[in-house]
């Protein structure tokens, strides 16, 4: 019962700090507050994949241990039975690292285009930016 | 009805309740450094709760970017741009110098 | 001013506006996954099929049809099995290191940059560091295909290293040692190519011999009977690398962190050659 309540609770805050971030990217008027915002909201999407694949019990990373460059000895079915009934799924792992770099290429970009932003209209108010093209095509 | 409740789960529990908590400190905050510092606790809450999970690839991974990246580039784009952020246009207009009085 | 009060009125129907689209769209989005299937509340007792076949055949050594000869499941599986999708988001990463160019694109580089950083505390304390970092940074990227770690890890702590130095160091200790924006693209431009020339590389051999081979394609199989081999016989001993995932890590090492020590480059300089070099008074 308590277990649960437990495990309820984790993947509600997840969805709960997916909702802050949805609604901090677009109601705060900074564009650096937009930023921070939503590198929080792609590291939060990584996390809940990983929680998707993992299983109850004992839980182990998905790597076969003890190999080392000069020490291979020939595994067989028997013991990768033992291995993969204890390891956590690898595929949510794998498409997360991926989605790491990529969303640290989306934000060196973003962050280059917003000090050019600030060189060209003095101010980083998405409000203010609004008003002076107004004032300026006028 | 009160069966035994892992280490493993309260564990858990704990670290999203510091990123819950620390994710709403940064968006209320108007002085943008106090924010990114918050999102930088954030960051390690997060890498705590990936060793938990059984991740040992994303932990050496988030680390190096989440933690250490992603602290530094917005306190860059902040010493290049500005610092605080205002909640009302009048405040922001004022800032600029605009006679704003009605 | 009429302005002021008409703005006032129209911020909070917006954000009462954005507020209820925000809770719609996370109340439809959190029952679809809960009502699907995809999580089950406690966790599921055993693995999926496609986890469980996965972790059966990467290294099974009495079934060499599927393997891929690496005891490190996701770095085997990020190379091997699904490779292309790992020189797409390399080629990602690529489009944020142009636009690092495009903040200084009219920038003569010089070496009027002095090393001026903090208190000599903390210089020697990064120096000493300076030395120690990038070793474990290749050791991680080195041993990818046996222990947790591979290219994209070790390269991104190196450029940790790299930031400190910018930091505590000063940006002239980059500049004197003629760390050109060129040079370091050169060098990634470099890791690229190898990674291309080891995917494309069976292919076009198969191509001369007869054979089929795929891109990416690193072990022997019996429908494409080409591959990297697995142990190399070094004087009795027998070292075990992973057909071409040793060299794609060390390939993909070398892209990430000559990529990302531009990318911070750029975000140091002055302000006054960045407004000059980005080329927006004209």
């Amino acid at each position: 019962m308590i277990n649960e309540i437990l495990w309820s609770y984790i993947y509600a805050s997840v969805i709960a700090i997916i909702a802050i971030t949805v609604y901090g990217m677009a109601s705060r008027p900074h564009i650096t507050k937009k930023l921070i915002m939503l590198s929080i909201l792609s590291d939060t999407a990584c996390l809940m994949a990983v929680l998707i694949g993992i299983h109850s019990g004992t839980i182990k990373p998905p790597v076969f241990p003890g190999i080392s460059f000069t020490n291979h000895p020939q595994v067989g079915t028997a013991e990768l039975d033992v291995f993969s009934y204890e390891a956590v799924d690898p595929i949510p792992q794998v498409l997360v690292v991926t989605a790491i770099v990529i969303g640290l290429a989306v934000l060196l970009f973003l962050s280059y285009i917003a000090i050019l932003l600030y060189q060209k209209y003095g101010t980083l108010d998405v409000r203010l930016i609004e008003l002076k093209r107004e004032w300026d095509s006028v | 009805m009160i069966e035994q409740v892992s280490l493993y789960t309260l564990l858990l529990t704990l670290f999203m309740t510091y990123a819950i908590i620390l994710t709403y400190k940064t968006l209320t905050e108007t002085n943008l450094v106090k924010a990114i510092i918050y999102s930088a606790g954030q960051a390690i809450a997060y890498t705590l709760a990936l060793i938990l999970l059984a991740a040992p690839d994303l932990v050496l991974a988030y680390v190096a970017v989440g933690v250490g990246m992603y602290t530094a580039l917005f306190l860059f784009v902040v010493s290049r741009t500005e610092n605080h952020e205002y909640e009302s246009l009048e405040e922001a207009l004022k800032a600029m110098g605009v006679n704003v009085d009605e | 001013m009429s302005r002021s009060k008409g703005m006032k009125n129209r911020d909070i129907t917006k954000e009462i506006i954005v507020a209820i689209f925000a809770s719609l769209l996370i109340i439809v989005f959190a029952s679809a996954i809960l009502f699907s299937g995809a999580i089950a509340i406690p966790p599921q007792p055993t693995n999926r099929p496609l986890a469980s076949f996965y972790l059966r055949t990467t290294y099974n050594w009495e079934f060499k049809w599927l393997w891929s000869s690496s005891p490190e499941i996701v770095t085997s599986i990020l190379w091997d099995h699904r490779g292309i999708d790992t020189v797409y988001e390399t080629s990602v990463f690529f489009f944020a290191i142009i636009g690092a160019l495009m903040l200084i694109r009219s920038y003569k580089g010089g070496s009027k940059y002095k090393a001026v950083g903090m208190s000599i505390i903390a210089r020697s304390i990064t120096k000493i560091t300076l030395v120690s970092i990038p070793v474990i940074a290749l050791s991680i990227a080195i041993h990818g295909h046996l222990t947790p770690g591979g290219g994209f890890q070790g390269g991104s702590v190196f450029a940790v290293s790299t930031l400190l130095a910018i930091i505590a160091l000063g940006l002239g200790f980059f500049m004197e040692r003629r760390w050109t924006e060129h040079r370091l693209l050169g060098l990634r431009t470099l890791g690229l190519m190898i990674i291309g020339f080891i995917a494309i590389s069976l292919p076009i051999i198969g191509f001369f011999k007869g054979y089929s081979g795929y891109i990416m394609q690193n072990q022997w199989k019996p429908w494409s009977p080409l591959g990297f081999g697995y142990v190399f016989n070094l004087s009795g001993i027998e070292i075990l690398y992973s057909g071409s995932l040793l060299f794609l890590n060390l390939a993909e090492f070398l892209a990430v962190s000559a990529g990302l020590t531009l990318a911070f480059i750029a975000l140091a300089l002055p302000k006054e050659d960045i407004r000059k070099g980005g080329g927006l008074d004209d």
